[in-house]
């Protein structure tokens, strides 16, 4: 079928192996099992697709900006060295070389390597930890005034040499009332030892489509610390991949994820123990209110020679109203014999208990439901680094007390 | 100051006060006692509106600055912030929000209603470091999640403090001597007694004779099937320590 509108989304891909396997994929659709929640057709029933087109005055962006760290500054997926500021030793750590190809991925992400229109790369040398904690801050903006949707394709590339160590946080904002898509593709690799905190937040608008991935590759006694934050967009879902490669590694995969209104969001997580001796832990929550639907599919595979894994995981979600819904399909796969591995999922609602005591104390009742549901989050929320906690709080605003 | 008029009241189809008749005056201590299931816990509840109890019948008036207000038309929050507190006989463990964010958060909303000044943070943390100490509880207790890991003392301690903290018109303690050892009883019993002026009034609901070891009470009453069947004073509470309730409620 030509001069549909998801042509015009594939077409805006380069001829490529990538873009091959876009095309062989489709467009998700919910005969996919990957897909069978979580609906696009939001999406699929748009007019057309063009490349979001950066406007040439800027709006302020002092709400997305974090004053403590180094910040730089990507427009729809274009660094813009005007807007950033780093110290030297950071900004020489940019690498001006195209992101490795990814060859298994879903459409989003094959649609990202085809499309893309640049690429960050990011190499901490080995032995080494910048100063400040990073910000790579994402935005989609868009100067069009036609009725196509405007497409942003980040593509970041982060690599940390032998026991380098890092903290950042990858945020993905859009304006308020813009119906955007962004696509970001996200590939991190650890060398030896080296200790990475990934904080990512998506906080798009709540018109917008965020649709990305993410993928890992940790190598021995490597720590990735990861957390991913979403509370924006009417439709968004994290592909989050992360692989143990080497012998004593550790991973740490959260998710919190707040919905109302009519939003949807999906967190898809696949983890593999690949070696022997390694540790995971993994929760995930989820607050939903009004009709808004959430999704946690959580794969933890453990290979036949990743003898000694330690794995557990768990998911949480926390119904505030009887019209939302949530689906969590945690999954174990082993392998290998010699395994801790635990995992769990819980679903209810706000403890009446809990809000008697609270209210018993003189509590308002609508203040004492908004500080339950801040304990609830503070479980993910107290380990983001001190320097980013004004974005993530500023993204959870409407649960402040 | 509390006036309960054959009050009934019970969960679900179950009624489990049947009846009941209480008057208690500023100043006063006044103790209920009564054997397992004679509707103990089931009055505190229902003196601090807990939504699990229906009230059938009677009423509950409580005065304030010589205004008597119908207690029974008040949300819970409304009536800790006329001055009602309830010390629970099980504490609710409420996973991260810290002790001192809750603290403050009552303390603001009993300040507001009744017209007192909020304090600054700076202000709150000295004047929660004197409860603090008075009560024998280490400051780090201030950063724990309210009641997360706290062991049966620390707990009850805890009611306490809050007590302190909100300085309330009328508390109603229920059993806040069960799963404590002695030396948080004294020190528990030491922090109510600190708390009595003669404008306040104290209703410790317990099974026991040993929490009325520390504080003394001008009135002692025996629940039993959901009424008051005997009143008298402090002797009452030494000779149920003596004879149990059988004499009373044969």
């Amino acid at each position: 079928m030509t001069g549909s509108p998801l042509d015009s989304l594939i077409s805006l891909g380069r001829d490529s192996s990538a873009l091959e396997q876009a095309r062989k994929l489709g467009f998700p659709h919910r005969g996919q099992e990957a897909w069978r929640v979580t609906s696009l057709e939001s999406l699929s029933t748009q007019k057309g697709f063009r490349h979001a087109v950066a406007p040439s005055t800027l709006p302020d962006l002092s709400a997305w900006s974090l004053d403590d760290c180094d910040e730089l500054v990507l427009i729809n997926g274009e660094l813009r060295p005007e807007l950033c500021r780093a110290s030297p030793e950071l900004l020489a750590c940019r690498v001006a070389k195209a992101a490795p190809a990814l060859e298994e991925g879903g459409f989003f992400a094959q649609l990202n390597q085809a499309a893309a229109q640049t690429s960050f790369c990011l190499e901490i040398p080995k032995k080494w930890t910048p100063t400040k904690a990073l910000h790579l801050l994402n935005l989609t903006l868009d100067a069009g005034a036609d009725d196509l949707v405007p497409v942003s394709l980040p593509r970041l590339h982060l690599s940390l040499g032998r026991d380098a160590s890092l903290e950042v946080l990858e945020s993905h904002f859009s304006p308020a009332g813009f119906a955007s898509l962004s696509a970001p593709l996200t590939t991190i690799e650890l060398a030896a030892g080296a200790s990475l905190t990934h904080v990512r937040l998506q906080n798009e608008s709540e018109d917008a489509w965020h649709l990305a991935t993410c993928r890992t590759s940790i190598a021995a006694a490597a720590n990735c610390r990861s957390m991913a934050f979403s509370a924006g967009a009417k439709v968004s879902r994290l592909d989050l991949n992360a692989v143990l490669m080497g012998e004593g590694g550790n991973a740490e995969l959260d998710g919190l994820y707040a919905v109302h209104g009519r939003q949807l969001a999906d967190f898809h997580t696949a983890l593999t123990h690949q070696a022997p001796h390694c540790t995971s832990r993994q929760i995930v929550k989820g607050i939903l209110d009004d009709r808004s639907r959430g999704v946690f599919e959580g794969l933890i595979r453990i290979a036949k020679d990743a003898q000694k894994s330690d794995s557990s995981q768990l998911s949480r979600s926390l119904l505030l109203s009887s019209g939302a819904r949530v689906d969590t399909k945690p999954e174990l796969d082993v392998l290998a014999d010699d395994v801790k591995a635990a995992h769990g999922a819980a679903i209810g609602q706000l403890d009446a208990d809990q809000m008697f005591y609270l209210r018993s104390r003189g509590i308002p009742a609508e203040t004492a439901r908004r500080m339950l549901i801040h304990g609830f989050m503070e479980e993910i929320v107290s380990k983001v680094p001190a320097s980013m906690h004004s974005l993530i709080a500023a993204a959870f605003v409407r649960f402040e007390t | 100051m509390l006036s309960i008029k054959n009050l009934r009241a019970g969960i679900g189809d179950k009624e489990i006060l049947k009846g009941l008749d209480l008057q208690v005056g500023a100043g006063e201590v006044h103790a209920i006692m009564g054997p397992n299931g004679s509707g103990k816990s089931t009055l505190s509840k229902v003196i601090s509106g807990h939504p699990d109890y229906q009230v059938t019948a009677g009423e509950i008036k409580f005065e304030v600055n010589f205004k008597s207000k119908d207690l029974l038309s008040l949300l819970p929050e409304e009536r800790a912030r006329e001055g009602i507190f309830l010390g629970f006989q099980y504490p609710v463990e409420i996973p991260g929000v810290s002790n001192q964010v809750f603290l403050r958060a009552a303390f603001n909303a009993v300040c507001k209603h009744q017209g007192v000044e909020e304090m600054t943070e700076e202000a709150f943390a000295k004047f929660l470091a004197v409860k603090l100490e008075s009560l024998k509880m280490l400051p780090g207790f201030l950063e724990r999640g309210v009641n997360v890991g706290f062991s049966g003392g620390e707990k009850k301690r805890n009611e306490i403090l809050q007590m302190a903290v909100l300085s309330p018109r009328l508390a109603f303690l229920d059993e806040t001597d069960s799963g404590v050892d002695v030396d948080a009883l004294r020190i528990i019993g030491q922090g109510i007694n600190a708390l009595r002026t003669k404008n306040n009034a104290f209703v410790l609901v317990t099974h026991y004779q040993r929490l009325l070891d520390y504080i003394v009470p001008d009135f002692v009453h025996v629940l039993h099937q959901g009424r008051i069947i005997k009143s008298g004073g402090k002797e009452l509470a030494q000779a149920i320590e003596e004879r149990g309730y059988d004499w009373i409620t044969a």
